[in-house]
């Protein structure tokens, strides 16, 4: 491939340099080299040096929810490193059996914490599937889903707005009675889940490109949606705006931003990713910002560090500037929400696994929550255990996602709490389906909802 | 090779779910920590790997493999560093993963009986919310099993006080390679009729048949438990005060040394603990030890946690030690307790001259000092000169009354030695043994150290 159709493909460098390219053995692309750390592993090859270090000492197995599921060893890194090195040293060929097991990782990094010789599994595994992909092994329908759907952008709101239609007003938000169940196991859902609603309008459309408070504003930060709040938790993106704006804050929602690539280049499809991920960049760098504010936990990772270490896209300038929602406010406010405590509720959290070890973010949410007056807080037992949702892992794992997930209802259910508070969509979604499957009463909600009940509505502050 | 017959015979026996077979359905089962270090040359893929429930399946297991001749690999948690449950060519790899019944307590009696593919490290926390005790925690408690610990007689930081696996299996139930179930021992601490046969098989690293139940013996947990820090001026220092505690009758239930570092644990009673404790600690400060976490460095909880990150240190040293460098090789060193200070001197002065990284750590109080040597990088000189520092070593500690126990290679293309001390006449006598167990020569074949 040359530079020119690398430039074409939208792939260049956002600081203007093109990336170096360099044609792999037998027709693999590696797509970016050069310089220093970035985007070290596009292929097994590349990571066995990484996986050398492993010591079969099996403690990440004690931490996989995976295995501990299946008990089986390929449910755990170590078991997955073995696949990999017998890929290169034992002439294992790459198969069916070797795709699945390899799609059988939530990508929730527990192992990275336990393992002693610090291997980077994430990158391990992710590579192994970006081999995978390029060799061709894809399922089409997923490929047809990231390439013409998530990467054109624009076709995405009709799309939603569609499904919106149906789900509401033929389907009548499908409640757990509804006949239409019975369609569920045609489209491979399972006909007892709960599925997320989509909102009838975006919430970009909702919304113009730049929202500020009356006064004048203190700070100007860029808000990253995501799909998920996009299309579907619309009233998370309110809740952001109703904060920051009334925190004085002017939030820039630039429109051309799109997916964060998260489910594209996790499956392996490295370009589709790469391709979004130089949208974001070119949407964000056009308005000058003090911040990135994302209250997504996957999208965070993906533009925090993912972007980097797994697209070889940088700098880390745009990486230095993203937060989590809670992050920034712990950062950026000073969080005095009054003392009323009269009508408390009992709010337990649950740490995407995106934000936690993902991102390192620990302290922030439980200081955010600490500090608002209508949350009694009580904190979970394995509150940083995976849920089991992990982006469309539910959707093609749906009875391994399950499984993990009904582990951790019970923890919530075992906390006392009302309501489980969290900072991440995807895994408000699987929260959600695992606590109505399990017959519990708990409510899930994101954090920022909590947060924004303490500030004005966005009516009474926004400049219009 | 894919032999279908054997496959569909086994998936009669225990179910297709639980029967791995084709290359990328094994691939993860190819071998345990052993593999690490260096890569087969041959490497070997199992006809199957299959994952029975209980002796009921194991028997027709091996009864199937008598009858088509193919050897059997029983596997654990896959952590063993000898080999043990490395997969041989056209072999049937017996994991214990779905053996997992119990632990049945039996509290008044002090005794618990549990499957082999039980996780040692659940085990020791469901005994403990018992108000019990079981003192093997090997390194690996977290992911190796209690059969894998039998069969290779594993032994953890407490031996010094609490012996080894060896002192707690009071019973087993075998598959023999005859496709026989046996029970040996029993339910107490005393049973003597015939041979004991327990022991024999603790430690037989497979080779004489699967354990398909454990009969271990726990005790009464302790009512406290104290930790200590010390630091010294040189790691010379911390062995010759490690040679005085022993010196000085403490009965300590860890004492395990970190380069100038030594970590002290004492349990029992609340006020033995802290009057052993007190003690120590006066001796070791008149010796030129420094306390960690002392009087003075805070209120009690910061302390405490100064003296937990110290012992983090220590359990994390091999995974330290193998991140920073290019190849690691590691002897086992067992050396009479008064001579401690003198071996490690005497191994600090080899690498000197030899021009290799040194770094010692280890169950001091048992007498093992692991003398870690350390290359920055792989290459042919580097590797030469820790192998010549090995047998200097080897001599000194031979000299002082000692003995290599144990080897470790990670990425030095070397495979350990076999661990067998005795001599040709009790090889001799263990071939014996082994083939009227396995007169087919079946059960984990080549594997058992006598085999090389």
């Amino acid at each position: 491939m040359t530079r020119e159709v690398l430039r074409r493909k939208g792939l260049e460098h956002p600081g203007g340099a093109l990336p170096a390219q360099a044609a792999d053995r037998a027709g693999q692309l590696a797509l970016f080299e050069e310089p220093g750390d970035r985007a070290r592993y596009h292929t097994v090859e590349a990571v066995l040096p990484e996986i050398e270090r492993c010591l079969k000492c099996g403690l990440c197995r004690s931490v996989c929810p995976v295995y501990a599921e299946i008990r089986d060893e390929s449910g755990s890194a170590r078991g997955k490193i073995a696949m990999v090195e017998a890929l290169r040293e034992a002439g294992l060929s790459l198969s069916r059996t070797f795709g699945d097991k390899l799609s059988q990782c939530l990508n929730c990094k527990a192992c990275m914490e336990a393992c002693p010789s610090g291997i980077k599994v994430d990158e391990v595994v992710l590579a192994a599937r970006a081999e995978i992909f390029t060799r061709g092994h894809f399922p089409f329908l997923k490929k047809f889903i990231f390439r013409n759907l998530l990467k054109r952008g624009r076709l995405l709101p009709p799309v939603s707005r569609a499904l919106a239609l149906v789900e509401r007003k033929i389907l009548k938000g499908l409640p757990p009675s509804s006949p239409y169940r019975m369609l569920l196991p045609l489209v491979k859902l399972d006909k007892d889940r709960t599925l997320p609603i989509f909102a009838p309008k975006t919430f970009m459309d909702e919304y113009g490109e730049i929202v500020g408070p009356k006064a004048t504003p203190r700070m100007r930060v860029g808000f990253f949606v995501g799909c998920a709040t996009n299309l579907i938790y619309t009233n998370v993106g309110r809740a952001v705006l109703r904060t920051l704006v009334g925190e004085g804050i002017e939030v820039v929602i630039p429109r051309d931003q799109g997916c964060c690539g998260m489910p594209v280049y996790t499956s392996g499809d490295r370009e589709t990713g790469g391709a979004l991920a130089s949208r974001n960049f070119k949407a964000f760098e056009r308005h000058k910002v003090d911040a990135i504010v994302i209250a997504c936990a996957s999208c965070g990772a993906a533009l925090k560090s993912d972007y980097e270490k797994i697209l070889g896209l940088g700098p880390g300038g745009l990486g230095a500037k993203v937060y989590d929602f809670s992050e920034f406010l712990a950062k950026h406010s000073k969080l005095k929400f009054g003392r009323d405590r009269s009508d408390t509720v009992r709010v337990t959290y649950h740490f995407p696994c995106h934000l936690s070890r993902g991102q390192g973010v620990r302290d922030a949410p439980r200081k955010v929550l600490g500090a608002l007056p209508q949350v009694d807080f009580i904190e979970m037992v394995e509150a940083e255990r995976c849920c089991g949702g992990a982006g469309t892992f539910s959707l093609s794992h749906y009875d391994l996602s399950r499984g993990i997930g009904r582990r951790k209802a019970s923890y919530i259910a075992a906390s006392g709490a009302e309501v489980v508070a969290t900072s991440c969509p995807s895994c408000m979604m699987q929260l959600e389906d695992m606590l109505r499957r399990n017959h519990l009463p708990q409510r899930v909600v994101h954090l920022a909802e909590l947060v924004a009940a303490c500030y004005p509505p966005l009516e009474e502050t926004v400049l219009e | 090779m894919g032999d279908g017959g054997l496959v569909a015979r086994l998936r009669e026996i225990i179910g297709s779910e639980h029967v791995l077979a084709g290359e990328a359905a094994v691939a993860e089962y190819l071998s345990d920590a052993a593999g690490v270090n260096c890569p087969p040359n041959e490497i070997a893929f199992p006809d199957a790997v299959v994952k029975p429930a209980g002796s009921e399946e194991v028997l027709r297991i091996v009864a199937l493999a008598l009858d088509c001749g193919i050897a059997l690999v029983p596997r654990g948690g896959g952590t063993g560093l000898w080999g043990g449950a490395t997969a041989t060519k056209g072999c049937i790899v017996v994991s214990t993963e779905r053996m997992t019944a119990g632990p049945e307590i039996h509290r008044d009696d002090l005794y618990a009986v549990v499957g082999p593919g039980v996780i040692t490290g659940r085990f020791r926390r469901e005994v403990e919310r018992h108000g019990l005790f079981y003192p093997i925690d090997p390194a690996s408690e977290d992911s190796s099993t209690v059969g894998g610990n039998v069969a290779e007689g594993a032994t953890g930081m407490r031996g010094i006080k609490y012996g080894s696996t060896r002192n707690y299996v009071l019973g087993l139930e075998v598959v023999t390679p005859e496709a026989r179930l046996i029970n040996v021992g029993a339910r107490t601490v005393k049973s003597v009729a015939g041979y004991d046969l327990t022991r024999l098989l603790v430690g037989s690293e497979g080779t004489l048949g699967i354990i398909t139940s454990v009969t271990l013996k726990v005790l009464p947990l302790p009512q406290e438990r104290r930790w200590l820090a010390f630091g010294f001026p040189d790691r010379v220092r911390a062995a010759e005060a490690a040679s005085e505690i022993v010196a000085a009758g403490f009965a300590p239930s860890a004492l395990e040394m970190m380069e100038a570092t030594l970590l002290v644990e004492f349990d029992g009673p609340r006020s033995v603990c802290e009057e052993e404790a007190s003690k120590v600690k006066k001796m070791l400060e008149a010796g030129r030890g420094i306390s960690v976490g002392g009087e003075g460095e805070g209120e009690e909880a910061e302390r405490a946690e100064k003296v937990e990150k110290v012992w983090q240190t220590r359990r994390r040293v091999l995974g330290d030690l193998i991140k920073g460098s290019a190849a690691v090789m590691i002897r086992t060193l067992r050396v009479p307790k008064a001579k401690l200070g003198v071996m490690v001197e005497m191994a600090g002065g080899a690498a000197r001259k030899h021009g290799v990284g040194l770094v010692i750590f280890g169950h001091v109080g048992q007498g093992l000092i692991h003398a870690a040597l350390v290359a920055g990088s792989p290459d042919r000189d580097a590797l030469d000169r820790a192998a010549g520092m090995v047998s200097e070593l080897t001599g000194e500690c031979t000299g002082l009354g000692g003995a290599v126990q144990g080897e470790m290679e990670i990425r030095t293309g070397r495979m350990p030695a076999p661990k067998i001390l005795t001599g040709a006449v009790g090889l001799e006598v263990m071939r014996k043994i082994k083939a009227a167990f396995d007169p087919k020569g079946i059960m984990n074949p080549g594997k058992m150290s006598y085999d090389t």
